[in-house]
């Protein structure tokens, strides 16, 4: 498969008041397949929001290259060709909602890309059937709840007929429901629509079914796999200041106690039936 | 310094279309010393509710005791509520303004009159609870500090005032998994000091570790209160308020669903871990 982001040696410096030069990113060698579903975990100023922002040209690395579907970042002739096709959410719907309705917030990218009116009308009900809040579609979004919001965020993004959306903390603000929607939405517009999603996050559980997770830590990549390799992996997620899932834990620290369970479970449904198999 | 929510009620916008009730009838009580969970769904009504505990908007009816003074009359001392409460916002960080650590921190008792001298040992105490170094942060500026250090720094604020409760909504929003498991041992250190602790999470998990109790609120009204076991063994009701069980309680409740007999009461990491390890023959630890 071919590759939709491919970032090689990427760095992100900047000078603080006193003359120090800090790295937020030193050396970020990654790569995600066209149509797939990334994760990037990372604590909290691991470099995880200044790399989501390299993906849409938002910012440029200060060394290295980001290409994403084949073109530079760094190229200005391209700049608007990949802002389409990369859509962003970021962690505050507040932050990024514009308008005073719904469907009309939702119509805003596409409108500044000179999309015919009659086409916009379309491209707003699909998105909003996507993430299934069209019947909102006259609502006032202050009025919507912090998950409703960032639906409307997502079908903004989605109105754009983008080939890849990258989340940036976006379940961060939300209540557990709330989280468990965004992420079923995104993973049926991976599945269903094709999209290539990257989801940054600090959530563990939000992993468990990605094709591929990158653990960043104090803006480098230390780890990248499988959820079941990267999840299960207690020295290193340690080290990146992470923590396991819960079914992971349990089922290592029932290990500890010298109970034979699989190490590689990392959903309560894995561990339900290594214990049933035990029983 | 008990508090006393009697039959408070609220209503938002009232006489215009928007009109909601956001609170109906609530009434009970907290303890000195307690470390009281509130869980509910977006919308529930928690947020309100500790507005008007904490006096910040008024209740529509009923009233709000706090050691036996209703601080929504007019002439109430506000001034020793602010002392006596402590309130700490969904993101208290973003509140940070001060060019210097040890100056953010003072500010809230600078303001109410606490002479220079003290200043300075109310910034070093507040700073040694939350866990940061005095002499190393004192001159730093809050903007250069991680996610998890600045919200350390703004509670710092707050317990710079010396309350005797500490309101929190959501203090772990946003924060990565060790900076959660710090914030939640820092209150858990409050609450062992005597602190009384009210707390509103979506964390389930934090609050059947932590909480003597947990007050579950759904569409304006108090559904549950109870104790952790208490309420986390419903979980029916739960979910039908829009709750999930904590993590522990998922495990036991979808191996009963398989037949394994597990107890219910089990709601805790450490519980369940136990119980398997019986159940399956390992070493348990002591």
């Amino acid at each position: 498969m071919e590759d939709f982001v491919r970032t090689q040696g990427v760095t992100y410096s900047y000078t603080s008041e006193e003359g120090d030069v800090n790295f937020a990113l030193n050396g970020v060698d990654i790569t995600v397949k066209k149509g797939s579903f990334a994760v990037i975990l990372g604590h909290n100023g691991s470099g995880k929001s200044t790399f989501a922002k390299l993906l849409n040209a938002l910012s440029l690395p200060t060394g290295g290259k980001v290409w994403i579907d084949g073109m530079d970042t760094a190229d200005a002739e391209r700049t608007f060709e990949i802002r389409g096709s990369v859509g962003m959410v970021f962690q505050n719907p507040d932050n990024q909602l514009v308008a005073t309705v719904v469907d009309e917030d939702v119509a805003f990218g596409p409108e500044n890309l000179g999309v015919p009116q009659p086409e916009i009308v379309e491209r707003v009900e699909q998105a909003l059937t996507a993430v299934n809040m069209l019947k909102y579609k006259k609502r006032a979004p202050h009025m919507l709840s912090g998950g409703q919001k960032q639906r409307i965020a997502i079908a903004g993004a989605l109105a754009m007929h983008p080939k890849m959306i990258v989340l940036d903390e976006a379940t961060a603000m939300l209540d557990p429901r709330g989280r468990k929607k965004i992420l079923e939405i995104v993973t049926r517009l991976n599945r269903e629509e094709g999209i290539t999603i990257v989801l940054i996050t600090h959530f563990m559980e939000e992993a468990v079914d990605a094709d591929q997770v990158i653990v960043l830590s104090d803006g480098q990549v230390l780890c990248q796999g499988t959820p079941h390799e990267i999840l299960t992996d207690q020295a290193m997620l340690k080290k990146a200041g992470l923590l396991p899932p819960f079914a992971a834990q349990m089922a290592m620290e029932l290990r500890e106690a010298g109970i034979p369970i699989a190490q590689t479970c990392i959903t309560t449904r894995e561990l339900v039936e290594e214990i049933c198999r035990l029983q | 310094m008990p508090i006393a929510v009697e039959n408070v009620s609220y209503t938002y916008l009232p006489g215009t279309p928007f009109e909601h009730r956001a609170l109906k009838d609530v009434s009970f009580t907290i303890a000195d010393g307690e470390f009281v969970g509130i869980i509910g769904h977006t919308g529930s009504g928690k947020s309100t509710l500790i507005q008007i505990i904490s006096s910040l908007i008024p209740q529509t009816a009923g009233r709000v005791l706090i050691d036996g003074v209703d601080y929504s009359q007019k002439d109430a001392d506000k001034k020793k509520l602010r002392r006596t409460v402590g309130v700490v916002f969904q993101y208290p960080e973003y509140q940070l303004f001060e060019e210097t650590i040890a100056k953010d921190i003072a500010y809230g008792p600078r303001m109410t009159g606490i002479p220079e001298e003290e200043l300075e040992n109310r910034t070093q105490v507040a700073m040694e609870l939350v866990g940061m170094d005095y002499e190393t942060y004192k001159d730093k500026s809050p903007f250069e500090l991680s996610g998890g250090q600045k919200r350390k720094i703004a509670i710092a604020g707050v317990l710079a005032m010396e309350p005797k409760i500490l309101i929190m909504d959501e203090p772990i929003a946003g924060l990565d998994p060790l900076g959660r498991e710090s914030l939640m041992d820092l209150v858990k250190n409050l609450n062992d000091c005597g602190m009384t602790i009210l707390m509103i999470s979506h964390n389930m998990d934090g609050l059947a570790e932590y909480a003597s109790r947990i007050l579950v609120m759904n569409q304006g009204e108090l559904m549950m209160n109870g104790t952790p076991r208490e309420v986390f063994r419903e979980h029916e009701a739960l979910r039908a308020a829009g709750l999930d069980l904590p993590e522990a309680g998922q495990l036991v409740e979808a191996l009963r669903a398989k037949g394994i007999a597990i107890s219910e009461e089990n709601i805790r990491f450490d519980e369940v871990k136990e119980e398997l390890i019986r159940m399956l023959g390992g070493k348990a630890h002591d």
